[in-house]
């Protein structure tokens, strides 16, 4: 026996002899080492045989590849190493967060300033103060137009949206103006049809 | 690799579980049959490997949620004894096994071991009371099985008390008192063979 179980096989004797011996006697080491025996003996018969462990794990496998349990994850899921629950719960997360910007973005710009920089004709033109639509030719133009002194802050329009990209002098000029420039140069313009007051 | 990593690996899924899965199997299937068999002796072998196998394969499926508080054996424990209470249940049987009419003569019982007290304590004598330890600790576990199990567990396979007491669903100190209580009650089931072979 290793020295482990030379310790467990003497706790074992001193625990069958009872609490309160102090040492034991040669019956007591008979019988714990035979009641030892005993209990290996039973456990030795109780113990799956190679042959059922064997079928029982070719019943597991079988079970665990019907179920998808060796799949390899796919997408999303291989790259991220994500479970399914995590992967939905991340698209939600996703989901919520676009919505969220988005309705900001809309609420942002509804409450945005609109300041009358020109008029011209019966439109007025407006540009919104975080404006990110680039119109050289309609900045130019704005440029050539009177002036009104009093910008006046207006709310509501149409937006239209213009294709034109922002220049270095545009954006100079705009931002003289105290207007935000965004990164990918679009200007927004609010045109209201109604004429000046 | 510990328990915890491999079942990091099945939760990974691939190739790598299958071989995390498979030692697994191997370093824990026939250790959780023999305890249960020990501690439910109404299960026949067969029905403790299925018990046993299926709920391996729920502990692959719910592997990502083994974080490593307990050992595995005891972790996957708590999922067997929970199948088999419901086996049991299902099959409206109690833990208990009935005791052979036949031995329930306990005079002509023990009269078998009895050895003429003049003679002194020969090869055959000890192969008498080996024999006698084993039926009489047979009769025991049939009597007692949880608590012939719980004694195996922390005698000959080291178990603590810790994690027996989590097999056995009692508090620490109560798995303490219980295993002793217990292997005094054994020895007094044992004490007949002592008497009667004159030691």
């Amino acid at each position: 026996m290793s020295e482990n179980e030379d310790a467990t096989a003497t706790q074992w004797e001193t625990t069958l002899a009872g609490e309160n011996s102090s040492s034991t006697s040669l019956s007591d080491r008979l019988l714990a080492k035979m009641t030892r025996d005993a209990m290996l003996e039973i456990g030795e018969q109780l113990t799956p045989s190679d042959e059922m462990s064997k079928r029982a794990w070719m019943n597991i496998e079988e079970k665990a590849r019907s179920r998808g349990l060796f799949n390899e994850k796919q997408g999303l899921l291989r790259w991220f190493r994500l479970d399914k629950f995590q992967v939905r719960v991340a698209f939600a997360m996703m989901a919520t967060f676009v919505l969220f910007v988005w309705f900001t973005i809309f609420q942002v710009r509804d409450q945005n300033d609109i300041v009358v920089l020109a008029m011209r004709g019966e439109s007025q033109i407006v540009i919104v103060s975080d404006a990110n639509a680039e119109v050289p030719e309609l900045v130019s133009e704005i440029r050539g137009l009177k002036l009104s002194p009093n910008i006046e802050k207006l709310e509501g329009g149409t937006l239209v949206e213009t294709p034109w990209v922002i220049n270095e002098d545009t954006e100079k000029w705009l931002k003289q103006k105290g207007f935000k420039v965004s990164k990918d140069g679009k200007l927004r313009l609010f045109l209201k049809s109604s004429a000046p007051q | 690799m510990t328990d915890l990593e491999l079942t990091r690996a099945i939760a990974q899924k691939g190739e790598p579980a299958y071989s995390a899965m498979s030692l697994l199997f191997e370093r824990h299937f026939r250790i959780l049959c023999r305890r249960y068999r020990y501690q439910f002796p109404v299960l026949s072998e067969d029905e403790v490997v299925d018990i046993v196998s299926n709920s391996m394969l729920v502990a692959f499926e719910k592997a990502h949620t083994f974080k490593g508080n307990s050992t595995f054996q005891t972790w996957l424990g708590s999922i067997i004894r929970n199948a088999i209470l419901n086996h049991l249940d299902a099959t409206k049987r109690q833990n208990h096994l009935s005791i052979d009419a036949s031995e329930t003569d306990e005079q002509a019982f023990e009269n078998k071991y009895i050895i003429d007290e003049k003679t002194p304590l020969t090869e055959y004598q000890l192969k008498l009371l080996g024999e006698c330890v084993s039926v009489h600790f047979a009769r025991f576990r049939e009597r007692n099985p949880e608590a012939s199990m719980a004694i195996f567990e922390h005698f000959i396979e080291n178990t603590d008390f810790k994690e027996l007491s989590v097999l056995l669903n009692r508090s620490y100190g109560a798995t303490r008192q219980f295993v002793s209580k217990e292997a005094a009650k054994l020895r007094a089931f044992l004490e007949p063979c002592l008497v009667h072979l004159q030691l």
